[in-house]
């Protein structure tokens, strides 16, 4: 409000400038010519139009702004409908207002990509040198067409070879079609213009996956080095010490983990899970109680807690937990093989071959052997 | 307050006296008895007998032989005597001594404690050695060491000098046991629901694990004369949904006396039983013959030859190639043994004499052996070598210079400080069923399912991390999975049927199976003339022609592999024979024709195709093909029927490539019915086809 009324003081000024100065042309022709009159006419009407042209572009560009900030603040407010009822007002009222194109997009985002990218694209072609349309392009393409995705986040770097995020979000992308070497290509790059401490970590996972640890290993500490206070950080460079089999640094990163975010309910889990392998049950039914807690609708949590329960003999127990996981992930396959494990222990043999046929329809190879040898 | 604590004073007192009236020992005295000395004297009487039984346990026991005989005899009467007055302290006792040394032993530890709440102080001599006994049964491993030591120090040395060898058996039993018993193997062990609250022994299960046969004393009805707990039969039972639930006796074996099952061969096809014979117990043999089983003859030849001594062969086991057997027998003076003995000549019944079967015998008792089907692992009972407690399990296996090797106990609880007899497993090892009389059963010896688990399955764990900082959902961890593959024996098993080609019916026929590599006959049996089974066991890996001959049929040869791989498996293979024989005059069962008509129905195709594979596959083969008609209808119309019928179906044969000159049709009409016509199903017999074979 304070920016409108500060625009509507501007142009009053401009237009006492120019009356003043029309007035002063007006006392020096008068005594020239009686002629002029017409000229002076003329030119006063032109004057007017302009001046009225102005007054309807200027109400019309004030509207557009008084809808695109009531946008922002429908959009602040999560009230996407309304937001982008303003939005639309906006560029109606100026076609040429790229950042009112841009959230124009990030509300139809919610209703259709479609209409969402045309607005995108709009906003781009308003604005070439904010990327931000495109990042948004990008995204909705990730949806459907990893292709179409790269192809934007490549236009990104082509017009910028500085657009350091443009080369994080190619990484991502090759990390996720398992293009593991292209995305550690691409982390490095951005890596390379920016050190931030998630392309560190990114590509640290990308190394653990290719079992290159040691690479890992240093880009996780880099990773901390520059944001010490990202807890799952700590939390994959324990589950990395676990890899490496070295249990009591894996322990000691995931309380760290949990030390920065004692709501981080996957450290509790992951810890849990490693205590469970080094038969610690009594802590580890600790740690995975505490994740549930957590996140009671964290399904590997409860399937751990199966696990441990097997361990400690209660396998009806076993069971119910085992039953939960399910419940929450239906193709849960290692929940199915365990359950039937459990189930067999207590000599339910049918019910254990119908949980390892499941297990196996899942994809879960291993339980093909126990079908095999236990089920005829 | 002080009268509510005198009361409860009153209370106190009064429960004090009554326990030790409960408590108190009752003397068998005439004194304790006045209203009842008739009865007191008989009871005095089933004591002293009870006595002697008592003292032939005890003497068989501490010269390493069965005991339960004589200890079921003794708890006979001294249970007679118990029910006259349970309050004896020495009853008690002698009652649990009895029952430690007999099938019942679980209720052994009911009785000792018994005694020793109401006794006086006073024991018999092997009081402490007895008791030791029931303690280890009942794993009080240190406690019962302790018994026998303070038997061992504290009686005299020339009663001592007879329970020396066993006494320290029992306690180096004790020092050892613990750590043998504290890692258990992975099995579960299941009770059969076919037990009986008697004594059920010798499970024997065919290769296919389809039948179990076992022995019980289910049907004694003890009465008041009776001091023997024996009389067993055979019995078997069919797999029913996986389970064995109902029992069957084989009544053409059993006897009034008794008849054991000492083996059962992998076919199912021959039993072997040990019964008593002029004093003497012999192992007999028994032949399915189609669905009845032969009479039992001696399976050693005659009885008191050189061969065939005249010491007791019980339990026994056959050999996978038929050649050799392998048996108990109480030839080294009185302790029993595994012997076994090779056949010299099969058409007189001869036999090597029998050698001993080497390391597995002990100075102890051997019970039972099973030569499992791959004929280098033996599987006997034995209260020797490092044995849990009484009879336990062990293997053996072959050398390659064919000896047996040093026993391995199975482990508990496979084995416990209780009896365990008999191991009967499937082909693949996966499980087996054994007899044992420990507690927790339907009474006495029980016959017991043991399933091996394998190793035991790893758990799969999940752990997630949030590997993508830009992505909210953590990313699960991908781990290999390995497979836990359980260690089981690798046979194959080969089973199938013998049959007539064109009507399938079953055949008894000869099956010898040759490795072909060596030439050598692997093994050779009889399909059942009954159903045309037959069933073996076979190591894969190889290949293997199998050659079946019948009486009338065509020779049947054919290779087949056995790749590795094969294990577990169970191959079928239905053998079709062809029939030859001049005069054979086979009924085609399954030719139809149209009410009154002689055009064929197209039911009867699959039938007559059969008979056009058999005549093309035998060229020389020329048959009559005869048309059968019932009694209805005029003698004219049913021989102008039949003959037009036989006539179709030889057009049809012809149809079929076979050659006209090879084939002769004749209608009898109803001249040559089978059954009385009388009834709707015998005229249904006699409506028929028939063809003959009238050259070869």
């Amino acid at each position: 409000m304070c920016f409108k009324s500060f625009f509507i003081k501007v142009l009053c000024f401009i237009f006492s400038i120019n009356f003043t100065f029309c007035q002063v042309q007006n006392i020096e022709f008068k005594e020239i010519s009686a002629k002029s009159d017409t000229l002076q006419n003329e030119f006063q009407k032109y004057f007017i139009d302009s001046i009225n042209s102005l007054n309807i572009k200027n109400d019309k560009l004030n509207k557009s702004k008084e809808n695109y900030n009531l946008g922002l603040e429908y959009f602040e407010e999560n009230n996407l409908e309304k937001a982008l009822e303003y939005f639309e007002n906006s560029t109606f009222y100026d076609s040429t207002f790229s950042k009112a194109f841009f959230f124009q997009g990030k509300c139809l985002e919610n209703f259709n990509d479609s209409l969402a990218l045309l607005s995108y694209y709009k906003s781009f072609e308003l604005d070439s040198l904010d990327f931000a349309p495109l990042y948004r392009i990008a995204k909705i393409y990730e949806k459907h067409s990893f292709l179409k995705a790269i192809n934007i986040y490549n236009k990104i770097t082509t017009l910028n070879k500085q657009e350091h995020k443009a080369f994080y979000k190619l990484g991502v992308l090759y990390y996720l079609n398992d293009s593991i070497d292209l995305a550690i290509e691409n982390y490095s790059i951005s890596l390379s213009i920016k050190k931030k401490s998630r392309a560190f970590n990114d590509r640290a996972s990308c190394y653990r996956l290719n079992g290159n640890f040691t690479q890992a290993l240093q880009d996780y500490k880099s990773a901390i080095s520059i944001d010490p206070d990202v807890p799952f950080i700590y939390n994959n460079l324990a589950s990395l010490y676990r890899k490496m089999g070295d249990n009591q640094r894996a322990l000691e990163n995931y309380t760290i983990c949990i030390q920065k975010d004692d709501n981080y309910y996957l450290a509790y889990n992951n810890r849990g899970s490693l205590k469970i392998e080094l038969e610690k049950y009594v802590d580890a039914l600790v740690d995975i109680n505490k994740c549930i807690s957590l996140d009671s609708n964290y399904a590997p949590a409860h399937h751990n807690k199966g696990v441990i329960l097997y361990k400690q003999k209660n396998f009806f127990e076993a069971i119910s937990s085992f039953d939960k996981a399910i419940l929450l992930n239906p193709n849960y396959a290692k929940a199915f093989l365990n359950r039937g494990i459990v189930k067999q222990m207590i000599r339910d043999e049918l019910g254990a071959c119908k949980d390892w046929m499941r297990s196996q329809e899942l994809g879960l190879n291993i339980s093909n052997t126990y079908l095999m040898y236990d089920c005829n | 307050m002080i009268a509510i604590n005198v009361k409860y004073l009153y209370v106190l007192l009064l429960f004090i006296c009554s326990q030790n009236i409960l408590s108190q020992n009752i003397d068998f005295s005439n004194s304790n008895f006045k209203s009842d000395k008739k009865g007191l004297k008989v009871v005095k009487n089933h004591l002293k007998k009870g006595d002697l039984f008592r003292e032939n346990a005890i003497h068989n026991l501490l010269n390493f032989r069965n005991t339960e005989t004589d200890a079921d005899s003794a708890y006979y009467h001294y249970k007679i005597a118990y029910d006259f007055n349970p309050n004896n302290s020495n009853l008690n006792y002698k009652i649990a001594s009895v029952l430690v040394m007999s099938n019942g032993k679980e209720f052994s530890k009911k009785y000792l404690e018994e005694s020793i709440r109401i006794s006086e102080g006073k024991f018999e001599d092997d009081f402490y050695f007895f008791k030791g006994m029931i303690l280890q049964l009942n794993q009080n491993f240190s406690e019962a060491s302790e018994s026998y030591i303070y038997f061992k120090n504290n009686s005299k040395k020339k009663y001592l000098k007879k329970f020396k060898k066993l006494l320290n058996y029992y306690i180096t039993q004790c020092d050892l046991v613990p750590n043998q018993i504290a890692n258990e193997e992975k099995v579960w062990i299941d009770n059969l629901e076919i037990n009986s609250i008697k004594d059920d022994i010798s499970p024997c299960l065919t290769l296919d694990g389809e039948l179990l046969f076992f022995s019980s004393n289910r049907n004694k009805n003890l009465n008041s004369n009776d001091e023997i707990f024996s009389d067993f039969d055979i019995y078997y039972s069919k797999l029913e949904n996986k389970k064995f639930h109902k029992v069957f006796p084989v009544n053409k074996i059993n006897s009034s006396n008794n008849d054991i099952l000492a083996a059962i061969s992998y076919d199912g096809q021959n039993i072997l039983h040990y019964k008593k014979e002029d004093n003497i117990y012999d192992i007999f043999q028994a032949k399915l013959n189609g669905k009845d089983w032969s009479t039992s003859s001696r399976m050693m030849g005659d009885k008191l030859t050189v061969e065939n001594t005249k010491e007791n062969k019980t339990f026994a086991s056959y050999h996978p190639r038929y050649k050799t057997l392998y048996y108990i027998t109480d030839y080294s003076l009185g302790n029993l043994d595994i012997f076994y003995s090779g056949i010299m000549n099969q058409q007189r019944n001869i036999w090597s004499r029998g050698q001993s079967a080497g390391v597995v015998n002990t100075m102890m008792q051997e019970g039972s052996v099973y030569i499992h089907p791959d004929g280098k692992t033996m599987y006997f009972a034995s209260k020797g070598h490092n044995s849990i407690g009484g009879y336990d399990i062990f293997v053996s296996y072959l050398d390659d210079l064919g000896h047996w090797g040093k026993p391995i106990n199975l482990g508990f609880p496979i084995n416990t400080t209780y009896d365990e007899i008999f191991f009967s497993p499937n082909a693949s090892g996966r499980y087996a069923y054994i007899s044992s009389n420990r507690p927790g059963g339907k009474g006495r010896m029980d016959i017991y399912k043991v399933t091996y688990r394998g190793n035991e399955k790893q758990m799969v764990l999940d752990f997630e991390d949030q590997l993508i900082a830009s992505i909210a959902n953590p990313v699960s961890d991908n781990i290999t999975l390995q497979p836990i593959i359980l260690e089981q024996k690798s046979l194959t098993v080969f089973k199938g049927k013998i049959l007539d080609v064109v009507t399938e019916k079953p055949i008894k026929a000869k099956i010898d199976i040759i490795i072909n590599k060596t030439g050598e006959i692997y093994t050779t049996v009889n399909s059942n003339s009954s159903s045309g089974n037959f069933l073996m066991s076979l190591p894969a890996g190889f290949n293997y022609g199998i050659s079946v001959e019948a009486d009338g049929y065509l020779f049947h040869s054919e290779n087949f592999d056995l790749p590795i791989g094969d294990d577990f498996n169970v191959v079928n293979k239905d053998i079709l024979l062809k029939n030859i024989k001049i005069g054979s005059n086979i009924t085609l069962n399954n030719v139809f024709f149209k009410t009154e008509k002689w055009s064929i129905t197209s039911e009867s195709f699959h039938e007559l195709d059969k008979l056009v594979a058999l005549l093309k596959d035998v060229p020389n083969l020329e048959i009559e093909i005869s048309g059968h008609t019932d009694n209805t209808g005029s003698k004219v119309f049913n021989e102008l029927l039949s003959q037009r019928r036989a006539d179709a179906v030889v057009n049809y044969l012809v149809d079929k490539g076979i050659e006209r000159k090879r084939l002769k049709a004749k209608g009898y009409g109803s001249s040559k019915p089978v059954a009385n016509n009388d009834s709707s199903n015998g005229r249904a017999l006699n409506r028929r086809t028939e063809f003959e074979i009238l050259d070869n």
